[in-house]
């Protein structure tokens, strides 16, 4: 029963990615899809890794992915924001980039 | 001997990766891993200007993890919106300038980390206690910061 569901959190946090990458080739803006990238770097991850949980129990090796998947939630914010950073200081306005 | 006073709870917390790194909570690993995080607390702390930024990091872990369901939750709440925009591809970006009502360096890093996190918005840039957003909500910047998260996370980290 909790395999069932750790495969359905994983196919969910699929078509969540696949959506992201659909938005990231409909946009054309840099901000439109720095906005949409977060998508699929928190929340598809987020869920993909809830479902390795289930599938495995828990465990040293649930423990371990909950350790590197803390890890990635505070490093992931930082290249984002770094990025976004550097465009808004360079001088790169909303809707310059159509 | 004030560094392990002071960082008791951080020391904890390196002690129980030690023994989830070593695969076994045997005592040996315990003893193992209670010699090893005093050292590294204390050349953290003789790095130039690390003993401001550890001394003032003062978790309670109860308030701590509230925090963090009510950022899941959040999370996956923006998560939807946003798949309505991109079905809808109805999207205006724009940036708006919030004050925090926080103080403490942590919670403002904790914060402008939570606000990137959440998807549909972006922290730009800080300057002391003000923060740059780049965000698509249409309403007013004083509900970009949702209350209980801020509420959650002055709770959770200590001034």
């Amino acid at each position: 029963m909790l395999e069932i569901i750790g495969y359905l959190m994983i196919i969910l946090g699929l078509i969540i990615m696949l959506i992201g990458l659909i938005g990231l080739i409909k946009f054309q803006n840099f901000y439109s899809r720095i906005l949409i990238s977060s998508i699929i770097d928190t929340a598809s991850y987020i869920t993909i890794i809830i479902g390795i949980i289930f599938i495995k129990g828990i465990g040293f090796f649930s423990l371990k992915i909950i350790l590197i998947s803390s890890l990635m939630l505070f490093l992931n914010p930082l290249s984002t924001h770094t990025i976004a950073r550097n465009a808004h200081i360079s001088g790169l306005k909303i809707g310059d980039d159509n | 001997m004030k560094y392990i006073i002071n960082h008791k709870i951080f020391i904890i917390f390196l002690i129980f990766i030690w023994c989830l790194l070593c695969n076994n909570f045997s005592f040996y690993s315990i003893i193992t891993g209670s010699i090893i995080a005093p050292i590294s607390i204390i050349l953290g702390c003789h790095i130039p200007n690390g003993t401001q930024y550890l001394d003032s990091l003062n978790i309670s872990i109860f308030n701590f993890l509230k925090f963090i369901t009510i950022l899941l939750i959040n999370i996956y709440i923006s998560t939807f919106q946003m798949l309505k925009i991109i079905i809808t591809s109805r999207i205006n970006p724009k940036l708006i300038y919030t004050k925090t009502s926080l103080h403490n360096e942590w919670s403002i890093f904790l914060l402008a980390n939570a606000i990137t996190l959440t998807p549909g918005t972006v922290t730009i840039n800080k300057k002391v206690d003000t923060l740059l957003i780049l965000t698509t909500d249409q309403n007013e910047s004083n509900s970009i910061i949702n209350k209980t998260l801020l509420k959650a996370l002055s709770k959770g980290v200590k001034h």
